[in-house]
């Protein structure tokens, strides 16, 4: 296997991650061919609440990759910093800017802004456990979700999440 | 799309994968790479026959596979035979997303993580190596 991982690389393995994101942030329209009657995230939204977890959910992880590039050599935090900057895309494509920001995920906790004084390696390893719960949690997530687009944006945050823990762990085994 | 021509458009990624992963078997270094070729072909035969039991039983008859297809480049040797499988991957990760937006919320969860399965592989296969290694 080729042993270089550029930061293009890394942007293009987020292509399974971030195509998903970008039509989703462009429209409203269920994949089902029924449109969507009431405003994403709005009052009559039956899907609000499970948006507003899985944003929350983003929002903390958003928070622990900022915490980890700050323990991360050069390169390195540029490069984890790219593989989280997904979190993002996903939070505003599942939360409309209209709808709730209350950071009030799965857990019910609050999202990370620090991360304790750790090491590199510690670091990384919090990432890989972050992403590989966080992939499990989108596949249950989106069979909550009303809304087909919903659903498949909540899905591609989880292919997403499953493919950053597998690369940074591939980061940790060298 | 429904679930149904969602169900069909992935049964033909999957016949695509299968294709695609004897000409990468073909190409890379026997050993663990081949062992993982054959490994995911596997698997997506796996994958392939739930499908075409799953359009089935939502009514339809599931289209026959190609007799051969055409990569869109030419797999000459390893590295062209690890882009084609990455490409594949990626490609069927959408594809099951699509599915798994189109399913009820019961087949949706594993078609989810069928999307992730996919997904990982497209780690495996594009040689995601870390620049990191040295912070730890």
């Amino acid at each position: 296997m080729p042993t270089d991982l550029s930061r293009r690389d890394v942007l293009r393995l987020g292509l399974v991650v971030t195509a998903g994101a970008g039509l989703a942030a462009c429209t409203t329209a269920s994949t089902s061919g029924t449109p969507t009657q009431t405003d994403p995230g709005g009052p009559e939204d039956p899907d609000r609440a499970l948006r507003a977890e899985v944003a929350a959910d983003e929002a903390r992880l958003s928070a622990l990759y900022a915490a980890a590039t700050k323990v991360l050599p050069g390169v390195s935090a540029t490069t984890v910093s790219s593989v989280g900057q997904r979190h993002a895309d996903y939070r505003a494509a599942v939360q409309p800017a209209t709808a709730s920001t209350s950071p009030v995920g799965a857990s019910g906790s609050t999202p990370a802004s620090t991360l304790p004084a750790v090491s590199a390696g510690t670091a990384l390893k919090v990432l890989v456990a972050a992403e590989t719960a966080a992939a499990a949690a989108r596949a249950t997530q989106s069979a909550r979700a009303t809304d087909a687009e919903l659903a498949r944006v909540i899905v591609l945050a989880g292919t997403g999440a499953a493919a950053a823990a597998a690369a940074l762990s591939a980061g940790r085994a060298r | 799309m429904s679930e149904l021509e969602s169900a069909v458009l992935v049964l033909g990624g999957t016949e695509a994968a299968i294709y695609a992963y004897g000409l990468v078997a073909a190409r890379v270094p026997s050993g663990s790479q081949r062992s993982s070729a054959l490994s995911a072909m596997a698997w997506h035969r796996t994958q392939r026959d739930a499908l075409r039991a799953r359009i089935t039983a939502l009514g339809s008859t599931p289209p026959a596979a190609a007799a051969a297809y055409a990569p869109p480049f030419p797999v000459t040797d390893a590295a062209s035979a690890r882009r084609l499988a990455t490409l594949v991957e990626d490609r069927l990760a959408g594809q099951w997303a699509g599915l798994a937006a189109a399913s009820t919320a019961a087949a949706r969860t594993r078609d989810a993580l069928t999307a992730q399965t996919c997904a990982t592989r497209v780690v495996t296969w594009s040689g995601a190596a870390p620049v990191w290694n040295g912070a730890l």
